[in-house]
């Protein structure tokens, strides 16, 4: 695995993208401390002050209720950083084991697992979200839930063929000669060998989380004031983007470099997890 | 007489990342008009390489260093994109790969003879069927009309030959040709090959791992070994007189003799160890009902071997799983009688019986290390401490005479035989009684396909085991089994001592298997 983790960093493209988005992180969890104006965050609001441009004092402007812009949009990368990994962690926690036994057990246990998620897929990608999260109640957390459930099938269907593919192979018959039970093969065969296709789409699929979540809260289906996410700082303000520019400007630029960020990862993965590659 | 290419000193390089390989070093050769030249070598030693450099198609990421190639074909254009497809032509290894399957062979020779011809279809086809009748292909036309998949592999290969030679070359690449073909046809295939050279006035570069062929067919030879050419000459003499060590273990592994057959025949016993009795196997498939094996019955004695031959999808590979009870059966019976003289009907698998498996890198997980590999069957059993699954992989690496530092890598940083190595190591370290060999040795070259064999006899002895060995390789049969079954269309066609089997065999099928000994013994 050592010379995995080093290729992996051979890879310099990545570098970036991670980077970036651990600067995010970090910088949203000091946002509180460090912003002269952490008061916005729980909910304050400056009609006084009303719309301003980009200065000194407000990097990115304030908006209609004088609340300054970089505050709110570098401490609502948190949120969608948190369904980024969360709805995809829940989707491959749900999808992997599926198609894993699956692709193992064959048979009508593959059937009723593959035809169950094949009627999750057949919803169009954006209805089965927004009608999950709208039966939960909109929270941050049913907008993960939502995703999650929506994502799951195509997890199940990449982790069945994956084992499909490694138990006709001749060491899982080698170990099948020996007596090994379907536990071990999934620990030392399945898994070690078919699990680089799902971590290289669930990073891709990390920044379409973003971009879902940030949709299902401009909807008011995401998170609710007074907590901040990008696509509910872009609805809040929607109603004057055409005379004040700044105000949904950066937020929709967060969204923009964390979702190509995500994508960069995913493709830096592939190239170096991939098929393709040596191990 | 005139020299078409010349390779001097030649080195190639390959660059990943900040990692650089020598793959050819001071490599020196020159091509002579109307002349067969072999260029023989093991997997990996760098003969492909060779082909491609004077096709200038190295693969990505590889360069030539130093050194230099000069063209001299004559007609001015010397220019390797002009010669590529004009005076050089390349066959490859694998026929269905190298033509396109979505296309017919018709369409396929109007690619290739576009240029030649400007355009003028008919007079294309009218061409390509002249060449497909010399290369024995009757009815051209209906042959043109076909797709690759719709030819077998000797025709698809005559095919091949046939659209090489069809653009009138002087220099005729021929890259492993021949391997993949069945005795018969590989006689046929070469045989071709060369009438075509001497009437058309070709040379032929020939490249290969097959020694006796080279011997009956090239006028010389070039023996390549690590990317560097280690012997080089006139084929009869450098045959006869070796002059490189490497070059005569060659030679020394590739001999069939018959001592080595009667000496294992003496270690024979009647006491039944296994006994297969009516086993069938059957497939529902969308055409109906397929058979695989029908009643198989057989025994095995101790401490014997017993060789399983049968083409491929003569239900070889199924029975040998159905022993081992990994894949279900219609019908029939394994029996195994254990030391201590106890009847066991097998419906599971069992520790008694080890496996080692074909392709060495497809039966070795490549995310383990090796140790974990070997140790695998002891993690399964479950009932072994840390310190004693140590204990035994020290004693099991010394057996089949592995380092032990390579205790520490993943497969892929092993040779070929390593990893068969390694798979042996794995199948005898929790002491089975029987050892079930599925083509082990098929992947394997020449060299190291002899020191398995000797280690697999070794081991035998050693350990008191019984093998049941199966494989299309009548030769490797032969060194190491004592008797032997013959597969057919899912039936024994034939079984007896080997030797009387070789020597006399009655069924069409069997004669068809014992093919490539008789030739090579009508070479040697």
């Amino acid at each position: 695995m050592k010379s995995a983790a080093n290729k992996i960093f051979i890879n310099k493209t990545i570098l970036f993208p991670v980077g970036f988005l651990l600067f995010l992180f970090f910088l949203a969890l000091c946002m509180p401390l460090i912003s002269p104006y952490s008061e916005d965050l729980k909910g304050a609001v400056h009609f006084e002050i009303g719309p301003t441009p980009p200065s000194l004092a407000h990097w990115f402007g304030t908006d209609i209720a004088g609340r300054d812009i970089f505050t709110l949009t570098a401490y609502a990368s948190l949120s969608s950083l948190r369904v980024a990994i969360g709805s995809i962690f829940i989707s491959v926690l749900i999808g992997v084991p599926l198609g894993v036994v699956a692709g193992l057990e064959k048979g009508w246990v593959d059937e009723v697992i593959m035809r169950t998620t094949d009627g999750f897929l057949a919803f169009p990608p954006l209805i089965l979200p927004i009608t999950i999260t709208a039966i939960l109640g909109p929270s941050l957390n049913n907008v993960m839930i939502g995703i999650a459930i929506s994502w799951f099938p195509w997890y199940a269907r990449i982790a069945r063929s994956q084992a499909l593919i490694i138990s006709e192979t001749d060491y899982v018959s080698v170990s099948r000669c020996f007596g090994a039970t379907k536990y071990h093969i999934i620990k030392n065969h399945i898994v070690p060998n078919g699990i680089n296709p799902v971590i290289i789409q669930a990073t891709i699929d990390a920044g379409y989380a973003i971009l879902m979540s940030s949709g299902l809260s401009f909807i008011g289906l995401g998170s609710q004031p007074p907590d901040v996410e990008w696509g509910l700082l872009i609805t809040q303000s929607r109603a004057q983007f055409l005379s004040y520019w700044w105000v949904v400007l950066f937020p929709g630029l967060f969204i923009v470099f964390s979702v190509f960020s995500f994508n960069l990862i995913g493709d830096g993965l592939r190239s170096s997890l991939g098929p393709q590659s040596k191990f | 007489m005139k020299t078409l290419i010349k390779i001097k000193k030649v080195g190639v390089e390959s660059i990943f990342g900040s990692r650089k390989k020598k793959i050819l070093s001071n490599v020196s050769l020159s091509l002579k008009a109307n002349h067969s030249l072999a260029l023989i070598g093991e997997t990996g030693s760098g003969k492909t390489m060779v082909a491609r450099l004077i096709l200038d198609l190295l693969p990505g990421g590889c360069i030539k260093t130093d050194g230099s190639i000069s063209y001299s074909f004559g007609d001015g254009a010397n220019s390797i994109s002009a010669l590529r497809g004009g005076k050089i032509s390349t066959v490859f290894q694998d026929p269905a790969q190298s033509l396109n399957p979505v296309h017919t062979i018709g369409k396929q020779f109007i690619m290739v003879l576009k240029k030649h011809f400007k355009g003028d279809k008919s007079g294309i086809e009218k061409h390509a069927c002249d060449w497909l009748e010399k290369v024995g292909l009757e009815n051209g036309v209906n042959v043109l009309a076909r797709y690759p998949h719709q030819l077998s592999g000797g025709q698809l290969q005559r095919v091949m030959i046939a659209l090489a030679m069809s653009i009138s070359p002087d220099l005729f690449l021929a890259d492993e040709v021949t391997t993949g073909l069945d005795a018969r046809v590989k006689k046929e295939v070469l045989d071709l090959l060369f009438s075509l050279q001497k009437e058309y006035g070709l040379s032929v570069l020939l490249i290969t791992h097959d020694l006796y062929l080279i011997k009956k067919y090239c006028e010389s030879v070039a023996v390549i070994k690590s990317g560097t050419i280690v012997e080089s000459g006139c084929s009869q003499k450098t045959f006869n007189e070796p002059k490189s060590e490497y070059l005569r273990a060659m030679l020394r592994s590739y001999k069939f003799s018959e001592k080595i057959v009667k000496k294992t025949e003496a270690s024979k016993s009647k006491k039944v160890l296994l006994r297969v009795s009516d086993i069938k196997k059957t497939y529902n498939t969308s055409s109906g009902v397929k058979t695989i094996l029908k009643n198989i019955s057989f025994d095995l004695y101790s401490n014997e071997t017993l060789g399983v031959i049968g083409e491929s999808g003569s239900g070889k590979s199924t029975l040998a799983k159905i022993i081992l009870n990994i894949q279900e059966r219609n019908s029939g019976s394994v029996i195994i009688r254990s030391r201590n003289g106890k009847d066991i009907v097998l419906q599971a698998p069992t520790n008694k019986i080890g496996v080692v498996f074909q392709d060495s890198m497809g039966s070795l997980n490549p995310k383990m290390k090796v140790e974990k590999i070997i140790s695998e069957p002891l993690m399964i059993d479950g009932s072994f401490s840390d310190d004693a699954i140590k204990e035994k992989l020290k004693k099991i690496i010394k057996e089949v005479d592995l380092e032990p530092e390579l205790l520490r890598r993943y497969p892929r940083a092993l040779s070929g035989g390593q990893r068969q190595r390694v798979s042996i190591a794995r199948s005898i370290i929790n002491n089975p009684e029987i050892l079930i060999f599925d083509e082990p040795t098929s992947a394997l070259d020449i060299n190291v396909k002899g020191k398995i064999l000797d280690l697999l006899i070794k081991l035998k002895i050693k350990n008191k085991l019984s093998y049941l060995f199966i494989s299309h390789d009548i030769k490797a049969i032969a060194k190491i089994s004592d008797r032997l079954i013959v597969l057919g269309d899912g039936a024994i066609v034939e079984s007896g001592p080997i030797m009387k089997i070789i020597k006399n065999p009655t069924d069409m099928r069997t004669k068809e298997l014992m093919r490539d000994v008789s030739l090579n013994i009508d070479i040697n």
